[in-house]
């Protein structure tokens, strides 16, 4: 074990020992969701709803303004080392983590699965199906392993293996995304079209929007060779991402198949446009002055992974001096990793410690100035600080930047809700929240929107759609009651 | 020299298959003996590697069988590395020609031959380029290429500055030599591989391992295309041809006439790029039509890590068909032709893509090694680094070959494992010839394997099908017959091959067509259209014997 691996074992061990600081009582009546995506794809972190009482309205006051955050410097752990040193560093560091996290977390599900996960990043597939396993010992019902091991065995060209595992998957949630597809793809690469297409159409049902299973039932279609039914999927796909070189290329074999040379021409050259621009791109990156950097960014992304689920482990034992210490770290790995700055922000709002999590979410707005979920994340926090003119900015350039987005609208019109000011803008913002997507919490805020500038029909419309929505929510249905009782 | 062989009789207890399952053929048929330490051969590949990881180390080589000294023997020639930028040799590597005395036993001529170039040898062709009665070999290297020419006597000489056909210092990769035009004498196509400079050269590490580079880090490159002047020298035409137009990655070419309209086009596999399929105008001007027809991308439009081809008809339709081999997490692709100049990816629901996944396929073939009537695939393997298992522990740099019988219904099954001790032998393989060595009726096999000893597997099938082979020699076309299309016909069985000069994985062998005939017992007729000349018919034959048809001539001797 490295030097560096001893003083982080200490300070892991350290931080267990001391007294893990309180976490201040909620407020009643608040209660907040904030949802992290460890995976690249990303998921929102949503401040969630705000529940409508009587008398729980905050007060709006004028500020002066609000100072920014302290600018911090960042450095990048072992950068002052040649490559291939910062490389045998980093894989040093992050085994070391994986052998605390085995130790810390013996008997873990999470941790297990992270540990499998680990070592399937780094090409150990026997070592991650050893702990997956392990993992599923303990709870046989883990659809996530199921699909790690269908995707690993999918990767080996094992495709019998792949839908076996896929299918356990299936029989824990039929409606969890991605698995029917996992079953399609695994079915087309077998030959077994028709199969595949009953797989795929459940998985379209899932997930109507997703561009891979178009493309993956234009190709079953193809060979099943309905050519019209193929080509309407190809057509979709292209609607999802105009950019989708596949889908011309079935596109092209379509139209040769049904006899029509000048469409399968027009898409060959959009397909060559595309692809030769994907490949030019490819080999940029892969030019050689580049390729050193190529397998060192991919392990830096490799130990914050690592480190971010540490700090999930840690967080969920409320070792939040640890899981502070870990984030902080994954920082120093690649400070301009925004996951990192989520994690960190989402343990200060957690632990109220707001001007921390401020500063988090404004470090993400630096590196990613288009990024939605930061806005929204300041937005939330400013209000959390009673600093509501800044709020109200932010979420005014969060709509300047994704004016298509519903929750933008939502999250201005609560603000302007909950400070009492501007109700006939809120209620504006709440209809062009419906417009845009008609939710739940959509609905509510434009029934709370309507009641505070007096439409009470207006009111019990909008609720009513909420209840319709979410009949579960007792919230809304108490507030239907209501409205409907005074109406 | 003109032979006849007459087949060894099949007495077994095993009934001759006609329309059997696959599980009953299976058990019945393919079987391949690893004969190479009984074949007296010496030869060990070398890849130039000093611990620099080039890229030029992980493609080679090819290999050549053919007869040099016609004398109806078929001899081997291995293709060999040579010291890279950092490497020092005590004796430097060289090519190695072995003489087939028969019996599989093969003798070293490579001295007194002349052929034992040390350069770094990446992909070969055999052709009768001087139209003088004997093969001569073409040599597609990393940095200048080599044409011998054959003397008559056993030796050969370098005429490659006469010829002209140096093609400056490219790192080459496969090559053919086909009568483009159709004037009678064989020309050349030289395909090369990428741009590659010591200066810029970088290796690359894959989860903190140092290993080697792909493709897509080096500039691509254009081809070479060189027509026969007929006087022993050569013109490169690859500006005028349409051919340097293109820029590629080219690994195994072959050169055959897949629409059928009477001349020869060319097929170039491109490694992480698009495949080549320049369409012959019938004059040696050509139009890359491989995306159009289907055979430049995969089924889901993907470019692959192609690294062989051969051509071949699989389903006896009367098409040449592709069979291209791929870099691991891709599968073979197999290319039905569907006429109209269109080819659709089969490789899943033929099950010629299976065993293919996992592995680095390399030298491959259409051929009937159980002489049933149809073309089986044999796919040499091979991962391409050394080093792999330190950063995926899911692969191996040893890999097996692999064997794809054909069912018959247009359908293959994997029976590798079913074949014989000699599809067990694992090591990491890279061009594979396939040929009657023994000169008793079936195709053997020889592999190179890089930095190790090649494989040669002895066709011990049994029941085997009546067979044919054919030898052609031209008279006012190409001697070889290269390019030319035989049509046989036998019963209810129609089938077609051509006779090609480089193929596989930047390999030559078959200039002696092979034709399994099942349980026929007589050939209706031989059909033979000559490149760029006519056609001749040979009826009712015999089987189970070499024939050489001569063009002009409606016999066969």
């Amino acid at each position: 074990m490295g030097k560096r691996g001893r003083v982080r074992k200490r300070q892991i061990q350290s931080r267990r020992h001391r007294k893990t600081p309180e976490v201040p009582a909620r407020k009643s009546g608040r209660r907040v969701y904030i949802f992290i995506g460890i995976v690249c794809s990303g998921v929102a972190v949503l401040w969630g709803v705000f529940h409508f009482q009587a008398g729980d309205e905050t007060t709006r006051t004028k500020e002066s303004g609000f100072s920014s955050a302290e600018r911090t410097e960042y450095s990048t752990a072992f950068s002052e080392l040649p490559i291939e040193q910062q490389i045998a560093a980093l894989k040093t560091e992050e085994t070391e983590l994986a052998e605390i996290i085995v130790k810390e977390f013996p008997d873990t599900e999470e941790a297990l699965y992270f540990i499998g996960n680990f070592h399937k990043r780094h090409g150990r597939r026997e070592d991650a199906e050893k702990f997956w396993q392990k993992c599923l010992d303990i709870n046989p019902r883990q659809l996530s392993i199921y699909r790690s091991l269908g995707e690993t065995a999918f990767e080996a060209g094992e495709y019998e293996k792949a839908i076996d595992e896929y299918k356990k998957a299936v029989e824990i949630d039929p409606t969890a995304a991605d698995i029917h597809k996992g079953i399609g793809h695994a079915l087309v690469e077998l030959g077994r079209y028709e199969e595949a297409t009953e797989e795929l159409e459940k998985e379209a049902q899932i997930s109507p929007g997703s561009l891979s299973v178009h493309f993956l039932l234009g190709q079953a279609y193809f060979k099943q060779k309905k050519h019209y039914e193929a080509r309407e999927h190809y057509e979709t796909a292209i609607q999802l991402d105009a950019e989708y070189a596949s889908a011309y290329y079935g596109l092209v074999r379509v139209c040769i198949a049904l006899k029509e040379p000048e469409k399968a021409k027009e898409y060959q050259l959009r397909f060559k446009s595309i692809n030769d621009r994907r490949f030019e791109k490819s080999r940029a990156e892969r030019a050689s002055a580049l390729l050193p950097t190529r397998d060192l960014a991919a392990i830096r992304r490799s130990v914050i992974i690592t480190y971010l689920d540490a700090g999930e482990l840690y967080r969920a034992r409320k070792d939040f001096g640890t899981t502070e210490d870990l984030l902080k770290r994954a920082v120093e790995i690649d400070p301009n990793d925004i996951r990192c700055f989520e994690g960190l922000g989402l343990l200060y709002s957690m632990t109220e410690r707001y001007p921390e999590a401020l500063r988090q979410f404004e470090r993400i707005r630096e590196i990613e100035p288009s990024n939605l979920r930061s806005y929204l994340n300041i937005g939330t926090i400013l209000f959390m600080l009673n600093r509501y003119d800044a709020a109200e900015r932010v979420y005014r350039d969060a709509i300047a930047i994704a004016p298509e987005q519903s929750t933008v609208y939502l999250q201005l019109a609560g603000l302007y809700l909950r400070t009492r000011t501007k109700p006939g803008d809120a209620r504006k913002l709440a209809q062009k929240a419906v417009s845009l997507q008609g939710t739940a919490r959509g609905y509510f805020m434009l029934s709370w929107a309507c009641d505070v500038t007096g439409d009470q029909e207006g009111a019990l419309k909008a609720i009513e759609q909420a209840v319709r929505l979410e009949p579960e929510n007792l919230k809304y249905r108490q507030i239907y009651k209501r409205f409907k009782g005074s109406n | 020299m003109l032979r006849q062989w007459r087949t060894k009789l099949c007495i077994g207890i095993l009934p001759v298959f006609l329309l059997q399952s696959c599980t009953e053929r299976v058990s019945a048929g393919i079987s391949f003996s690893d004969v190479t330490k009984e074949t007296g051969i010496t030869f060990r590949h070398t890849d130039g590697s000093g611990g620099h990881f080039y890229i030029m180390e992980t493609v080679s080589a090819g290999l050549a069988l053919f007869d040099y000294d016609n004398d109806g023997n078929i001899d081997i020639y291995f293709l060999n590395g040579a010291a890279l930028k950092g490497t020092k040799y005590k004796v430097p590597p060289k090519n190695e020609l072995y003489r087939n005395e028969g019996g599989f036993k093969f003798v070293n001529v490579t001295e007194q031959s002349g052929v034992g170039d040390t350069g770094f040898g990446l992909g070969v062709a055999v052709g009768d380029y001087d139209n003088d009665g004997d093969q001569d070999i073409y040599l597609n290297n990393h940095g200048p290429n080599l044409l011998y020419r054959n003397n008559g006597d056993g030796t050969f000489t370098d005429v490659t500055k006469t010829a002209g056909v140096d093609n400056g210092n490219k790192m080459g990769a496969g090559t053919c030599f086909l009568d483009m035009d159709k004037d009678g004498d064989l020309d050349l196509y030289v395909s090369n591989y990428v741009e590659f400079s010591y200066d810029s050269h970088l290796a690359r590490t894959a989860d903190g391992v140092r290993t080697y580079s792909g493709p897509l880090s080096y500039p691509p490159t254009s081809d070479n295309l060189y027509r026969n002047n007929g006087d022993g020298t050569f013109t490169d035409v690859s500006e005028s041809s349409g051919i340097s137009r293109h820029q590629g990655t080219g690994m195994g070419m072959i050169c055959c006439d897949y629409d059928n309209d009477g001349d020869t086009d060319i097929y170039v596999a491109n490694d992480v790029m698009g495949n080549f399929l320049f369409r012959n105008d019938g004059t040696g001007k050509f139009e890359e039509v491989g995306l159009i027809a289907g055979v430049a991308y995969d089924l889901h439009g993907e470019q692959q890590g192609s690294m062989g081809v051969d051509a071949g008809d699989y389903d006896n339709d009367g098409l040449l068909d592709f069979f291209v081999t791929s870099f691991r997490c891709e599968l073979a692709t197999l290319y039905k032709n569907l006429g109209d100049s269109v080819f659709e990816d089969v490789s899943r629901s033929s099950g010629a893509g299976k065993g293919t996944y996992s592995g680095v396929t390399w030298g491959a073939s259409f051929g009937d090694f159980d002489q049933d009537g149809d073309r089986d695939i044999f796919v040499a393997s091979g991962h391409l680094a050394r080093n792999v298992e330190l950063f995926d522990d899911s692969l191996t740099y040893f890999q097996s070959s692999l064997f794809l019988m054909n069912k018959g219904d247009g359908t293959f099954i994997e029976v590798s494992e079913k074949s014989g001790a000699g599809m067990k032998v694992k090591l990491s393989s890279r061009g594979a010839g396939f040929d009657d060595l023994d000169n008793d009726g079936d195709l053997d096999v020889v592999i190179l394997n890089t930095r190790q000893e090649p494989t040669v597997l002895r066709n011990d099938s049994h029941p085997k099908g009546h067979w044919l082979q054919v030898r052609l020699r031209g008279v006012k076309t190409n001697r070889d017959g290269v390019g030319a299309r035989v049509k046989v016909i036998a019963g209810d069985l129609t089938l077609i091959d051509e006779v090609h000069s480089g193929r596989g994985y930047q390999s030559h062998y078959g200039t002696r067509l092979h034709f399994g005939l099942g349980e026929r017992k007589r050939i209706d007729s031989i059909e033979v259209r000559w490149i760029g000349g006519g056609a001749d018919v040979v009826n009712d034959v015999a089987v189970d014997q070499c024939l050489i048809i001569t063009e002009g001539s409606s016999k066969a001797q």
